[in-house]
């Protein structure tokens, strides 16, 4: 490694030293004051005492939970069937995009057409005869944290996809023909050659996805309102209804330090040698 | 097999599309059709209405094009400042690469509404409040780090031997760089390329901070969204979806495999 | 390069995009529904534009971003806004933070016309911030074909809502009432009505009428709607459009969205019920005010007396159905809003003002909690207040 191959990263530091540093410091430090200015950790005492900050550490820890899973689980079954032979490959892949482009603020709309009271979703159960009144999709906690899961994973699946598809292809052929030779079948295939070779490219979805799953924003808000608090809308109601800024910031603090615990957690669970490449 | 194969994909596609079909039918429906218990599932009249009332009054003309400014100007700045900085990271050891490139994403794990504000309160002191450079600026930072991480994990890919090849045939960096390495990163620059763009297109949170008046259309539709009807909300919403699917019909032919990188291994 | 040279021109475009323009321009923001911004530029501005020669600069901002948008200018030394309207309820963090500037003695006298009532607002300390623009009140709304077809008439006490609220909810099998259960201003502005309403103290949890108002909440619970937990000003138009709720209380800016954008003739309006004591309604709306350092001082208040000038008013009462700010601009009132406008001017007459005290924000996180509590959370009323009540009058005496 040659020392001068270091200077691509000087713009980039830069840049980021220049202007996100100051904002990201300054936040984090605004939730160790007071609204007098003394330093101490009343905001995070203050918050943690507050029911809805409890209950939306565990919205958000469910929700990124549960959608984790549920993306990677589609986002493989969608890229290995995309991985072999099609018709019109082009078009299915491009179809399958689609909801990545939708930004979130058209699909939190798109998605009160479909879970809203008088949504899509329970017209047509409706005509199915499987229900006479409308269901309430985010009235229960429970319901609403699927409702949420399921709405956030279909405008990010497709990302989860890509990057597994890029690891998919990576994978060379050889090694599927000469397992096939020695009699491994399609599941055995799987298991002993794809998942293991799959693993630096599930890393980069996770981490990829993992933090930006525990920012969620738009769609709880749109579709469950304030009852179903996220560590990010409740940052949001501290800091525009109630105006305050160290709660506000002592949240986001907690956030990113969730956000950094779990990806330390995978890392060292997985071995980082063997996940990154 | 196939036949299970085949289920699947048709799931997959129909609710892959299913929302945007309502959408845009939402924004071609009579009023009558939606605001009602029973909501029609396939629109029995197709109106024009809400589109001509929202294209005639010109109101989506200006957000359209500051968010197309910005969001190619952030594609384009986000990739000439990663990709040196990702070629850069691909030559170090595994840790210090995913050590820097976590480091990087430090920004990206806080709440955008929490530095909002202290981004906002720092950039209208420059004098960029309302100018697409504010948005710009403020946009990159939240984008460099997964286009960082994506070009890195690209660069990796690209074997060793074929830069010593073209070194020991005489080439210097700067054509290394541009006639060898460039070309068979395409896949992996069209990615995060398109990941930036699309990231800037659809921001609100901070736009929100540094625009008074020259809305993007996020704003627009967020505005619609509050204040408006459905369906002009609808209309809004179809008009910022459809540059997207246009560009990522066009960037179709770049997400195709790599093949180099499984002929090599 | 190529994408080099396209870059330089991006940005070459995006600078000139941004040059200044000649005539001074006032800035002036608000938060108006579409339907009203587009009656406010195309009616009002342009005159005031050809009287003082110079352009106006309209943009919506939401009350809640307010503050921070004004706080931010003014921590960057860039003030840009010269006049804004915002929530008679959100005055007290404006001034508390120092961003609304003060009006002089002689600034402060208004035209005579203009309601005395509505004139108390403004005054934060006996130093005169804000002045009225937009006096406003939530009127019921109520779905005339469902009433009719169940032989209902509109409630107009407690005890006649919860007996409609119950037939609907054992005829449908669901909750048609709705109650603004968001939280925030929503679910606080409709709370506090009603405890004036019952004879309650606001800010008081111990008091027997409080007391009152919160179990008749837990009693009418099981017949709300299920949309009342995400029900908002916006969102209440939605659910009375769709026939999600027959009966609800808003603001009359679902007046032209109902009736004349989505063509539901069987929404009527009436002013409402009154409570076990009286019938209160609380009366919001926007107040004008300055911010401090506004480039535009004198333009600012120039436009101030358009806005609440006889012309403007006029056509503000006739085209919207906004309730007057003057006693002299009875307007020709278009047909279709005609029985909506009497029902405002009822609500009106029944007005109460939220008193604006400096703990607002605090009171209005505690007051959030006893209403999701009992209502979303099905808990007890008289063990969920207690514990409140002491907060709240801590938060009281503090002072």
């Amino acid at each position: 490694m040659k020392r001068r191959h270091l200077w691509g990263l000087v713009p980039l530091i830069v840049y980021l030293g220049a202007c996100t540093l100051g904002p990201v410091v300054s936040t984090l430090l605004l939730g160790f004051r007071d609204p007098k200015g003394h330093w101490g950790v009343g905001a995070f005492r203050t918050i943690a005492s507050h029911y809805q900050f409890t209950d939306a550490v565990v919205n958000t820890l469910a929700i990124t939970g549960l959608g984790l899973s549920l993306e990677l689980c589609l986002g493989l079954v969608a890229a290995v069937i995309l991985a072999g032979r099609l018709p019109a490959q082009g078009l299915v892949r491009a179809c399958l995009l689609i909801p990545l482009g939708v930004p979130t603020i058209v699909s939190a709309s798109a998605m009160r057409y479909v879970f809203g009271t008088v949504g899509c979703l329970n017209e047509v159960l409706n005509r199915l005869g499987l229900i006479a009144l409308p269901i309430d999709w985010t009235g229960n906690r429970w319901l609403a944290l699927v409702t949420v899961v399921v709405a956030d994973a279909w405008k990010v699946t497709p990302l989860v996809m890509l990057i597994l598809l890029a690891g998919l292809q990576a994978i060379p052929r050889q090694l599927y023909e000469a397992a096939q030779t020695d009699g491994a079948g399609p599941g055995q295939q799987f298991l002993r050659i794809t998942l293991p070779l799959l693993r630096p490219a599930l890393t980069m979805a996770l981490i990829v996805r993992g933090v930006d799953a525990f920012r969620i924003f738009a769609l709880p808000l749109a579709l469950a309102g304030r009852h179903l608090p996220v560590l990010s809308t409740y940052a949001y109601v501290e800091y525009l209804e109630y105006g305050n800024q160290h709660t506000a910031a002592a949240s986001s603090v907690i956030l990113l330090l969730m956000i950094l615990m779990t990806i330390g957690a995978y890392l060292r669970l997985a071995g980082p040698g063997e996940v990154l490449r | 097999m196939k036949g299970l194969r085949g289920i699947v994909l048709a799931v997959l596609l129909l609710g892959a599309t299913a929302p945007l079909y309502l959408l845009l039918k939402v924004s071609v429906s009579a009023p009558a059709e939606v605001m009602t218990p029973h909501p029609t599932l396939v629109p029995h009249t197709v109106t024009w209405r809400h589109w001509h009332r929202i294209l005639a009054s010109g109101q989506m003309a200006a957000p359209l094009r500051q968010s197309l400014v910005v969001a190619s100007s952030v594609a384009v700045l986000a990739l000439g400042l990663a990709a040196p900085a990702a070629y850069s990271l691909a030559q170090l050891p595994v840790r210090w690469r995913y050590g820097l490139l976590l480091a990087l994403f430090l920004c990206r794990m806080l709440p955008e509404v929490s530095i909002a504000l202290p981004v906002a309160v720092v950039f209208v002191r420059w004098g960029l409040q309302d100018t697409a450079l504010g948005l710009l600026l403020a946009h990159l930072t939240m984008v460099l780090p997964v286009v960082a991480w994506v070009l890195t994990t690209t660069f990796g890919t690209i074997p060793r031997d074929v830069e010593e090849a073209a070194a020991l045939d005489g080439c210097g960096i700067w054509r290394t760089l541009t006639r060898i390495v460039l070309p068979l990163a395409l896949p992996g620059l069209a990615v995060s390329g398109l990941l930036a763009w699309l990231f800037s297109w659809e921001e609100f949170i901070l736009a929100t901070y540094l625009t008074l008046e020259a809305k993007t259309m996020p704003l627009q539709v967020y505005y619609y969204l509050y204040q408006g009807n459905w369906f002009v909300t609808a209309v809004a919403a179809t008009l910022m979806t459809l540059p997207v699917l246009g560009l990522s019909a066009f960037l179709q032919r770049y997400l195709r495999e790599t093949n180099l990188a499984g002929a090599v291994r | 390069m190529r994408w080099r040279a396209t870059l330089l021109g991006i940005l070459g475009l995006v600078l000139v995009a941004t040059a200044p323009s000649a005539q001074p321009t006032v800035t002036v923001t608000m938060r108006l529904a579409e339907a009203e911004w587009q009656v406010v530029r195309q009616l009002i501005l342009p005159p005031f534009e050809a009287v003082c020669q110079c352009r106006v600069r309209a943009l919506d901002v939401p009350p809640e971003t307010l503050l921070q948008r004004l706080r931010a200018m003014q921590r960057a030394g860039r003030m840009e806004i010269d006049l804004f309207a915002q929530d008679n309820m959100r005055l007290q963090e404006l001034v508390e933070a120092g961003l609304a500037a003060p009006f002089a003695p002689a600034e402060a006298e208004m035209d005579a016309a203009i309601y005395p009532t509505l004139m108390a607002v403004g005054i934060i300390q006996n130093v005169r911030y804000f002045v009225p623009f937009r006096p406003n009140v939530q009127i019921a709304y109520y779905n005339a074909d469902k009433f009719a077809q169940y032989g209902l008439q509109p409630p107009r006490t407690w005890p006649e809502l919860l007996e409609v609220a119950r037939i609907f909810y054992v005829k449908e099998g669901i909750g048609r009432v709705l109650f603004q259960g968001e939280g925030g201003a929503p679910t606080t502005t409709q709370l506090y009505e009603w405890i004036v309403a019952a004879g309650g103290e606001p800010f008081d949890f111990t008091h027997p009428g409080t007391l009152a108002t919160f179990r008749f909440l837990a009693a009418l619970r099981p017949y709300l709607a299920p949309d009342s937990r995400r029900a908002k000003w916006n969102t209440t138009s939605d659910a009375l459009a769709q026939e999600t709720a027959y009966l609800a209380q808003n603001w009359p800016v679902g007046v032209p969205l109902l009736v004349q954008e989505y063509g539901k003739t069987a929404i009527h309006t009436y002013s409402g019920w009154a409570g076990p004591a009286r019938e209160a309604h609380v009366i919001g709306g926007d107040v004008l005010g300055i911010p401090v350092d506004a480039p535009h001082r004198a333009l600012a208040l120039a436009l101030i007396r358009h806005l609440q000038s006889q012309e403007s008013q006029r056509i503000l009462v006739g085209r919207l159905g906004w309730p007057s700010l003057r006693s002299d601009s009875a307007a020709a009132v278009e047909a279709w809003l005609r029985p909506h406008v009497a029902a405002i001017g009822e609500a009106l007459r029944h007005g109460v003002f939220r008193a604006n005290v400096s703990y607002w924000a605090e009171y209005e996180r505690l007051a959030d909690e006893a209403v999701q509590r009992i209502l979303w959370r099905h808990e007890d009323p008289d063990r969920v207040l207690p514990p409140l009540a002491a907060r709240l009058a801590a938060l009281r005496d503090h002072l």
